[in-house]
């Protein structure tokens, strides 16, 4: 987990799985790895993940996305993404 | 190009609609025609030669229909439709169909929900239909979640690579349609500027 941390970062990845599990509206399993896989490990389709960009952009704070067309495949995945959007909004 | 449509910008945060035309011909038929697409809507199982013969055919299933393009790139990565429309009754069903390496990216999405935007609040539109095979269901189950509510079922209905699908019909009234009071839809829907 700590591999993923960046510096500067807000909210750590325990604190961002907690975050995505509240706000969506799947209902996410109660352990959560940061390499689960969105679709096959926690269940979630298309529209999750679209939900799952938003729930991201909304965190790191931004009105304005970045110019980034992500592809998330896995929950790390969707960190580092919340991470750019952070690096974005400061730069 | 943001194209607006009866005062509508018909823009999301990464995607824009545009409205059909001949040049869009070519990168729809790859679209359509390319595994697994050709075997799902808009095709019912017919193959066209070429480009040029797909155009009339997509004319004939709707008037209303957009492509959808990536804003940063201008690339043409789906269509969205408009079918069987009602008049009278104020209703119309809605075709979408997303280049296959996309359809788990979620981003390409936004386009369904400005084209459903869009018919309620420009064309007045009282209730959408989307009719959606299993097999999609399972890529996109969780619109039921959201607004979309099941109608009805046609048992083996569409024949999909040798075997026969059900097909769901989904409705979505307007009364359930507020991006006011929906922070998602709300963020997804206004874009700065």
């Amino acid at each position: 987990v700590t591999r993923l941390l960046v510096k500067g970062a807000t909210v750590t990845i325990d604190d961002f799985v907690d975050h995505v599990a509240r706000e969506m509206s799947a209902e996410l399993p109660a352990v959560i790895v940061p390499d689960a896989l969105l679709a096959d490990d926690l269940g979630l389709d298309s529209i999750h993940v679209l939900e799952l960009i938003l729930v991201i952009e909304s965190l790191a704070g931004g009105d304005d996305p970045p110019g980034e067309y992500p592809t998330l495949v896995t929950l790390a995945d969707a960190y580092g993404y919340y991470i750019r959007c952070l690096s974005d909004r400061v730069g | 190009v943001n194209e607006r449509v009866m005062g509508m910008p018909l823009t999301g945060r990464r995607v824009t609609l545009e409205r059909l035309r001949g040049r869009h011909l070519a990168a729809l038929y790859r679209l359509t025609h390319a595994e697994p697409t050709i075997h799902e809507w808009p095709l019912y199982g017919r193959h066209f030669a070429s480009p040029d013969q797909l155009g009339p055919y997509l004319e004939t299933l709707s008037h209303l229909q957009f492509v959808i393009r990536q804003r940063d790139t201008g690339e043409v990565i789906g269509l969205v439709q408009g079918l069987d429309e009602d008049l009278r009754s104020k209703t119309i069903g809605i075709g979408v169909v997303l280049a296959p390496e996309l359809w788990r990216s979620g981003w390409p999405l936004e386009a369904l929900l400005v084209f459903v935007d869009y018919l309620f609040r420009a064309r007045g539109f009282r209730k959408l239909y989307f009719h959606m095979l299993a097999s999609t269901l399972d890529r996109v189950g969780s619109v039921t979640s959201w607004w979309l509510t099941p109608e009805c079922v046609y048992r083996r209905h569409v024949l999909v690579q040798d075997r026969y699908e059900d097909v769901h019909i989904l409705g979505l009234h307007r009364r359930d349609w507020d991006p006011h009071n929906h922070p998602l839809l709300r963020q997804l829907l206004s874009p700065p500027g």
